[in-house]
Parts: C-alpha cells; structure tokens; sequence
C-alpha cells in the first residue's frame, strides 16, 4: 500500500520553483498544499501559476509564513532566484519549522556548515530532515553498474533532449511537461534534469561531475556512462535530458559557460528528439532556421520543436553587467498570443506553461520518436 | 527619402573620421576623402574611391534612415513595471533648513515651493511595498530619501529601512540619502552606518563659494561651517564610513576661479577618501556663462582636461588631475566606448537612446502619493504624472514620455546622433507641457557634446591611450 502523502508547504517561491509546484504529484512523499514567500518575491496574492506565466495552479501565494505553517506536516525551503539571506530569514524561519515538530525539505544549496546546523536542528526536535541539491560535497546516491571508463555506449533506447538559449528559458518545466506526458501514456521515463534537486521530483539530477575542474573528455565518457547505467538498471522506454545553460554564449560580458556543457553532453549522447527553448522575442522564421543551424553545426543535433519562455532578455542591461543577465517577464497573454501567431505560421513552436500546449508537445515528440522506432536499423 | 550618407565627419588634429550612424562604427578616413564627403562629391584619388566603395560594400556610408520612431519598448511596459522597478525615491518633506540658489524648491511657485508637505508613515509603507512588488527581476533595489532635507525626518528614514528589512524576506534592499549634510549628527551616521546606508552630500567647494548659493533658511547665512563640522568629525570618527557610503556632489558655478575648486577638492583629505565627487557645472539658466571669470573658469577647465588626457597616456601623473574633470574622462568612457555597441544598421522603427522606461528607473513618490518618473523632473508638470500610488502606473502616460522622439519625429529620424542622443523627456519641459521646440533647442548641445567625445576618443587614440583595457570598440580602419 502507497504511503500517504504528507502535507507540505513551499517557501520561499518565484518563477524558479513554479515547475516544481506545478508537477508537484512528481514529489515522493509530500503534498504541496500552500506557498508562502516574502513581499519581494512579486507572486504574493497571486495563483502560483502567473510566476512562470502560466495556466493557474489552484494555490495564492501568502505573505504570512506562520499562518500557512499551521495547516501542513512539512516545509519545502526552495530554491529561488533572488536566494533570501540564510542566517537573516531561512534558518530562523527552519527553527519555527523544527519547533512545531514539522519536517524540513531543503531544495536549495546550503554549505556543509549551514548543512550540519539543519541536521542538528532536525535532530533536536527529532523531526525529518530531506536535503535535495547537489554539491561538490554532496552527490545525490546513484550506485552505476560497472563500466569501462573509456568508451561511447550506445544507447538502445529513445533519448529526448530539452536545451535553449540559457538559463530562464522553461527548460525545466519542459523537462517536466515530457515527463508528465510521457508517464501519462504509460512509458517508463528515465530521466536525468538540467537542475541540481531533481531528486526531489524522481530522477537524476545533472552530475557535479560536469561542472567540476576535470579534463573535458572525461567529462564526456563519464556522462556516457552514467546515461547507459540508467538504461540498464532502469531499463526505460525512453531517456530525457536537461541540458544545463545555454548552446552559446549570450554576449562577450555574459559568456556563461559558452556552451561547453551542451557540447559535452550532446558528444556523449545522441538524441532522437530535442525540444529548444527560448526567451521571448519577436522573431521571424529565420531565427528559428539559426538556432537550427547552430544545434546541427556547434552540436551535431536535430531541433525539431521550440518552446517560448516569458523571460525576455534586457539587452540594455545585459550590455552593461557582467556575468549576469537581466530579464523582463511577459505576460502569459502576449506569450500565448506570440505562440498562436508563430504555430498559425507552420512554425511548431509551443507555450509549455499552457497545459494543453505541453500535452502536444509531448504527443509530438512521441511521432517523432515513433518515426524513428519504424525504421529498423543494423 | 534623404539619400545622403547616414554620418558625421570628424576631425581630430591627425586625422579624419567619420561616425557611421547605421553601424555605430567611427572610420578613419584620408583627408581628402573627407573633404569629398564633406561637399557631398564623388572621390577623385584611385585610393579614395577604392577605399570608399570597399566602406560601401562592407556596409559603411548607408543612408538609411529609420521610417518611424516608436520606441521598443512600448508593447511591453506593463510588463517592465510590473517586475523591474530598480529603484523608488521617496520624497520625506518638501521642507528644507537650506534655501539654495538654484533648488528648484527655492526658486519655483507654490507647486513646487519648500512647503510644510511631509510623507506619513503610512504614505511611505505604501511606497517601499510598491517597490517590494514590482522588482522581482531587479537584483539589489533601491530605495532613495529625498527631500526638502530629508533628515528633518529622521524617524521616517528609521522606521522605513526597519520595515523595509522585515518585509524583504532577506533580499537585500540598498538605502540612498541625498542631503545637504547639515543635519548629520553622530547618532544618524551610527544607525546609517549600522544599515549601510549611502549618503550623498551637496558641497559646492570652499567656503566663499559654497556660501554664495546654499544659504540657511533661518538666518540667511552661509551653511559652509556647519556642513564642514559635520564632515570633519564624521571622517575622524567613521573612515571606514566614508570611504565606503559617503558621496559628494558639487554643482560648480563657473563664476568662480577654477583653481580655488581644483585645490579645495584636491586637498580635501575627506573628499579623496570617500566613495564618490561627482561634479556637475551650474546651469546656465541660474549664472552669467558671459561674465569674464567665467570664460577664464572655462579655459582653466580645458587645460585640466588637457592634462588629464596626458596623464592616459602615461605621460602625467593621475595624482595631477583635476578631480573636477576626471568625470568628463569616465563618462566619456561608458558613452563612446562601453555603452557604443556597433550593429548592421539602424532600425526600421525605433527610437534615439536617451529616454528610460518612465518609472523602471527610479520611480519619485511624491509626499502626496503621486508617482514621477525621477526626482529630476517637476511636479508642476501633468505630463509627468505618470499615476499614483493607490491606481498605480498610467500606462498610456508612460507610453508618452517614452516616446518623446515622437514630439521631433523627422528630426530625429534623420538624426546622425540617433544611437548616441542623451535627450530625455526632461529636457522637454517648458513649465506645463512638454515641448517639441524645448527638445530641438537642446539637440545643438547634445550633438556638440557627442562631436568632442568623438574628438576627444579618437585624439586619445591617436597619440597611444590603450581602449584595449576596456574592452571592444576601437575605431575601424579597413
Ligand atoms: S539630437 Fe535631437 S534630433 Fe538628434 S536624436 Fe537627439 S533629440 Fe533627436
């Protein structure tokens, strides 16, 4: 018998977090039932869906934590784009947590040091202590198979790649609309995402591996191998990847990673189906055929499906800082308009926060996978 | 249609150049072509008119014009307010101990006089809430006291940052204060100090000259002494203070020896260790441009300025240079190098640079609730009234005031200095309305003021200044 799900509450929230809540049934052994946030965050009083623009989600963000505190069993400490200060709001806000004998989720990084204060909290009122981020100290426990280090598995079975142009870009609730979809139709989903709390929500988080100090080669094999261990302990019927960042680099002052991690992931696998995502702009066709372009040529891979974030790029910012890009948000209504103009033009372009949108997409990338699936290759 | 090439020639005394509005670039050119150029004839030298077709091919020298000013932000400034408010300024009081020459307070009618209007606690709730909901996207808001003096209400000042700091959820908030310093007593720094507050103080520069227009309220007297007390012991008892949050600002009145300010900001050990001197020169409007000791002010100022170009080429001591002109070099800087972002062309539709999105910036909440695009602008003026703090923001009003090129629209469309224009709604305001005549009445400024920064630019080029430290954007030579 399934374990009853217990009552949990998020906080802090913004756009971040809003496709975790809106797949929020992914959760193992939580209940989302209220979301608290600060003032600052801009979704108090508010259905959580307009964070990320979307269809509503059934829940107001409150200001009042302690109010919502009251009618739940644990609190998700989430994730967030601007991160509140951890000594000034989230540990004070942990020990009123402890106090009342509630469980602490923290989906957020903390320092070992701030790591071990929760524990002993949690200890100390003898409540649930769950930590979901990957850190350079914390790998989330994945045991693979043994394989030999130096060589390119092949991969028996479907993969779909969701990338975009960087960061903000519903990445991930793209990721998680596949998932849904893919789940819904009854096929056994691995899946490895693009953030660092995956686990939260059932699968693989991005290894740390990629981001650490190694030779970019290894990097590569590593990566091929952790794909094909969860082929073959978890033998899915198809593969989902997160690719984290962006294919490029936005601009000379905001170089990110210039793609380096979409590069070494698409030399250590090959998909069948991408899906790429992208800020929110009036482009044309041609934009779409460049971005195209620069998945085949940069990354050797085939986009056949676009989805359109409400983030767009403050160019004027951006020009002006370093290492750090600065956004406006759309409305959900020009994004939607925006979406139904481009698919009106034969371009497949979809809005993913819009569920009824996600759902094609995920029919889409099934035809295409089916596509595949007919044809038998030696 | 204007068929005419698209820029603006140049002379240095090395070389010539032009400024290519559709791309942005600044080409170096042979004199002789520049001449052709110049009188609008065809190149007779092999080389010019080998060198000007491969400008051409290359895209140079296009006389594309864009066809209509709209600015690119208009369908979207609901969506930019809603999230991407960086900072609000609060106004405390309109009341002041001070009557300087040139406030606009001091000078302007009841609507904008030093009255007895100052903002509740309940006002400024409103205020620091409206910002906590509308900068989700902005990384370290800002809020901004403003006055009158804003430190006659101290206790406002204190309530709103502790509130502020309760309703951030830890985000941090950043706190500004612009003051004429004479209100500053140790138990304010201790608390401004403690909140990491930035205060930015007017000192206009030695006594004499400094009295002449910030007069106090009360006795009519020169505020000098009392503003200087107040700095002496605040950098003895807080350096650390004032090396990190204290700014000064003096507005310069030409009327005045050039070296009396240079020696005075330049000994100032106070003034060298703190955060920031920003100097601005009065207006014209409030002095006399035409009396003797201000041309001498002027031409003093134009050997700093000299000076400060040899000491970027390595050839004066930075120690040497006026810290009155430093800023001319810094801006100079950010307009032409780092904020000249070279393109294909020009836009169909667009807009000239200069206006922000009226209320992204720094939003003015005025004592009675009424919201202005900055604190620059006045209050008298509907136009500027883009909403208040219980309706919010009057959309279509703000659409206006961003597209003020509208007022000049085939003007500015033929504009050369489209890209790099500083014009901005402000600059408009002829006392009730915003005017195409006060906008067109500046341009001659603005495009003087871009002619000796591309001057400047590419002298400094010339004679060996490494731009390569700040990154891109050197002049093009094919
Ligand atoms: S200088 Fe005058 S004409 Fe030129 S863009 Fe600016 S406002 Fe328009």
């Amino acid at each position: 018998m399934k374990q009853k799900k217990k009552k949990a509450i998020v906080y802090p929230y913004d756009i971040q977090f809003a496709p975790v809540v809106r797949y929020s049934h992914f959760i193992e052994n939580y209940e989302i039932v209220g979301i608290a946030a600060p003032l600052s965050s801009g979704c108090c009083g508010k259905d959580a869906g307009r964070a990320d623009c979307g269809d509503d989600i059934g829940i107001i963000v409150s200001e009042d934590f302690s109010e919502a505190l009251e009618n739940c069993e644990a609190v998700i400490f989430a994730k967030t784009e601007r991160e509140g200060s951890y000594t000034e709001d989230l540990y004070p806000k942990m020990k009123e947590v402890a106090g009342a004998g509630k469980d602490i989720i923290v989906a957020f990084n903390l320092n070992r040091d701030n790591y071990n204060q929760v524990k002993a909290l949690c200890d100390e009122n003898k409540v649930t202590f769950g930590y979901f981020h990957n850190e350079e100290w914390f790998n989330m426990p994945f045991e693979p198979p043994y394989l030999s280090a130096h060589k390119l598995y092949t991969l028996e079975t479907p993969v779909v790649f969701v990338l975009g142009e960087g960061e903000k870009c519903n990445k991930f609730e793209t990721q998680l609309a596949l998932r849904e979809y893919f789940t819904s139709q009854g096929y056994k989903v691995g899946q490895i995402g693009s953030r660092k709390y995956c686990e939260l929500m059932g699968f693989h988080s991005m290894p740390n591996f990629m981001f650490e100090a190694r030779h970019e080669m290894e990097k590569i094999y590593l990566f091929n191998k952790l794909v094909k261990s969860i082929e073959v302990v978890e033998k899915p019927d198809v593969i989902i990847i997160g690719v984290p960042g962006g294919v490029a680099s936005m601009n000379a002052k905001n170089a990110g990673y210039c793609g380096i991690t979409a590069y070494e992931i698409a030399n250590a696998v090959t998909p069948d189906a991408a899906v790429f995502c992208m800020y929110y702009a009036i482009w044309d066709h041609t934009y779409y055929d460049e971005m195209k372009n620069i998945a085949k040529y940069k990354l050797g891979l085939e986009v056949q499906n676009f989805v359109v974030s409400c983030s767009r790029v403050d160019w004027a910012g951006a020009a002006e800082t370093m290492n750090h890009m600065d956004f406006f948000t759309i409305s959900g209504r020009k994004v939607e308009a925006y979406k139904s103009e481009k698919q009106s033009e034969g371009l497949p372009v979809y809005n993913v926060v819009n569920m009824d949108d996600a759902k094609k997409l995920g029919e889409r990338v099934e035809d295409i996978l089916a596509g595949y699936a007919e044809i038998e290759f030696y | 249609m204007n068929n005419k090439p698209n820029i603006h020639l140049f002379r240095t005394r090395g070389a010539s150049y032009f400024y290519d509005a559709n791309t942005a670039a600044i080409v170096k050119i042979s004199d002789s072509l520049y001449d052709a150029l110049l009188n609008e004839k065809e190149p007779t030298l092999k080389e010019d008119i080998e060198y000007k077709e491969k400008l051409i091919s290359k895209g140079y020298l296009s006389s594309f014009r864009p066809k209509e000013i709209v600015h690119p932000s208009t369908d979207i400034v609901e969506d930019i307010l809603e999230n991407n408010v960086e900072m609000i300024t609060l106004q405390l009081t309109q009341q002041c101990n001070f009557r300087c020459a040139y406030c606009p307070y001091t000078i302007a009618s009841e609507d904008r006089g030093h009255s007895a209007k100052r903002m509740t606690f309940e006002m400024a709730k409103k205020g620091v809430d409206f910002l906590l909901t509308h900068s989700a996207n902005v990384k370290d808001p800002v809020i901004g006291f403003y006055g009158g003096e804003p430190f006659l209400e101290f206790d406002l000042i204190k309530k709103v940052i502790e509130y502020t700091k309760k309703k951030a959820g830890g985000k941090f908030f950043g706190f500004t204060v612009t003051t004429n310093g004479s209100l500053l007593t140790e138990d304010k720094v201790q608390f401004l100090e403690e909140n990491s507050v930035i205060v930015m103080i007017s000192l206009d520069g030695p006594k004499e000259v400094h009295d002449k227009n910030r007069k106090l309220a009360v006795s009519g007297k020169g505020s000098f002494e009392k503003v200087m007390d107040n700095v002496m012991r605040l950098y003895d008892a807080h350096p650390s203070f004032v090396k990190n949050n204290i700014q000064f600002n003096a507005v310069v009145d030409p009327v005045n020896q050039f070296s009396c300010f240079n020696e005075f900001f330049i000994k100032a050990e106070y003034i060298k260790n703190s955060s920031m001197l920003r100097t601005q020169i009065l207006e014209s409007k409030y002095t006399d441009y035409s009396d003797p000791t201000a041309v001498e002010f002027f031409m003093e100022r134009e050997q700093e300025i000299f000076k400060m170009f040899l000491a970027k080429m390595g050839r004066l001591s930075e120690e040497k240079i006026s810290p009155l002109v430093k800023m001319q070099y810094e801006e100079m800087i950010n307009k032409l190098h780092l904020g000249r972002r070279t393109m294909l062309s020009l836009p169909e539709y667009g807009h000239p640079s200069g206006p922000c999105v009226p209320g992204s910036a720094r939003v003015f909440l005025s004592c009675d609730g009424t919201l202005l695009p900055c604190e620059k602008v006045s209050e008298k003026t509907d136009a500027f009234k883009i909403g208040t703090i219980d309706e919010g923001f009057d959309f279509d009003l703000v659409r206006k005031i961003l597209n003020i090129g509208k007022l000049t629209e085939e003007a500015c469309k033929n504009c050369w200095a489209f890209t790099m224009c500083v014009s901005c709604a402000n600059g408009c305001d002829d006392g009730s309305e915003l005017s195409a005549q006060k906008r067109l009445a500046d341009c001659q400024d603005v495009k003087g003021y871009l002619d000796e920064a591309f001057v400047h630019y590419c002298t400094l080029k010339e004679l060996g200044c490494n731009y390569a430290a700040y990154g891109f954007n050197d002049p093009v030579e094919l």
